[in-house]
């Protein structure tokens, strides 16, 4: 059995809050497949979790961030680092603060054509014993509105649900990368697989 | 891409998952998916070996590069480290016939794990050099931690084991140094 195609989420010029997705305990591994993210301004494309036992999307969240960019307006500069702004810190999401975690870098809306898209990966997420653990890789394009200010910029993440509880749902946001919603989607083109 | 479930590894106390069967010229990719493997003793690395059915002592000649990520819970810690053949105790000496490194340090507590997967190309090429990629996230002592590696099997440089182009039949990933509480290992086809 191959990956299943569970659910997608696609829309185009809709100022759009929240997406959420139900998870379950059909599959083993989930997959989610970002094949365009476009906010309503400079923002990244942030994930969160809830479980049957809370009201919110706030499960603490460990993660790290290593990110390669180049210049591509003029390949002047290109660097791979650690980003600490990118990662997240597990009390970051206590109850009464939700903090999203970053699918990707933060998207630049300064040229039309600018988006990110990329993967992520969950394993078990109905497991009952274990932290959830799951990876991300993205790209995005941070088009300022300068053109002399181009970036091309690669996001890998990596982490886990500091929560040994059933995931039960996932919420995606528009958000600083910080990991504060802010903003909307504007544009998502998002599948979610489920592999046995 | 079409993935097709070949076979799967439960560890149960186990000293290894070993595959013995099932690679072999059906598929171009073998994808090995790696579900919340966790080790008996506490600050083990996930490894892996291969052979190719006539040498069974898993020592193939691998030289593989990686690096590790890490982010520590408390905010005391975070960076990201190339792995290769210089430096601590994480790292892999490469082009030797050890165990290749998938991770580093797992912990071993009742919510600490690795999940991850490897891609293994080509394993039945009589003609190169078999590789394969890498990616594994883990827990380990308040950090959050997330492996690279990836490398080629059969070399080691220009004279030591090189140009061993056997076809590779066989896998077996284990714990460093203690054997498997928990975890599965399932292996895909990829088409």
């Amino acid at each position: 059995m191959g990956y299943t195609l569970i659910s997608r989420s696609h829309f185009d010029n809709v100022a759009t809050s929240t997406v959420d997705f139900t998870l379950n305990s059909d599959y083993d591994e989930i997959l989610f497949v970002l094949s365009g993210f476009r906010p309503s301004a400079n923002l990244a494309l942030g994930f969160q979790f809830i479980t049957a036992s809370e009201a919110g999307y706030d499960r603490p969240i460990q993660s790290t961030a290593v990110q390669n960019h180049m210049y591509c307006h003029d390949y002047s500069h290109s660097d791979m680092s650690y980003t600490h702004s990118y990662d997240r810190q597990h009390t970051e999401a206590a109850s009464s603060s939700t903090q999203f975690a970053l699918f990707g870098p933060s998207v630049h809306t300064g040229k039309s054509h600018s988006n990110a898209s990329g993967e992520m990966t969950l394993y078990k997420p109905h497991d009952t014993s274990f932290y959830k653990y799951f990876l991300t890789d993205s790209h995005g394009y941070q088009s300022h509105i300068h053109d002399w200010q181009q970036y091309n910029r690669v996001a890998h993440t990596a982490g886990y649900v500091k929560d040994t509880s059933a995931l039960t749902g996932i919420r995606f946001v528009s958000s600083t990368y910080l990991g504060d919603q802010d903003g909307t989607i504007n544009y998502l083109a998002l599948s979610m697989y489920g592999l046995e | 891409m079409t993935l097709t479930l070949i076979s799967t590894h439960t560890g149960s106390n186990s000293a290894a998952l070993e595959i013995l069967s099932g690679i072999d010229a059906t598929y171009d990719e073998y994808q090995f998916h790696f579900y919340n493997l966790c080790p008996v003793n506490d600050g083990v690395d996930w490894q892996f070996q291969v052979d190719t059915g006539t040498n069974t002592n898993w020592n193939m000649y691998i030289t593989s590069a990686g690096y590790n990520v890490w982010n520590k819970e408390g905010g005391a810690s975070d960076d990201a480290q190339v792995v290769d053949h210089t430096g601590s105790t994480d790292i892999q000496a490469n082009a030797d016939q050890v165990y290749q490194n998938l991770t580093g340090t797992v912990g071993s507590d009742s919510y600490e794990a690795l999940s991850g997967v490897m891609s293994l190309f080509a394993p039945a090429s009589t003609a190169f050099l078999k590789q394969f990629i890498s990616r594994c996230t883990a827990r380990e002592e308040d950090y959050a931690r997330d492996h690279w590696r990836s490398g080629m099997i059969g070399t080691a440089g220009y004279t030591v084991g090189s140009g061993e182009t056997t076809a590779i039949t066989r896998i077996r990933f284990r714990f460093e140094s203690c054997n498997i509480d928990t975890g599965v290992v399932k292996m895909f086809g990829v088409k």
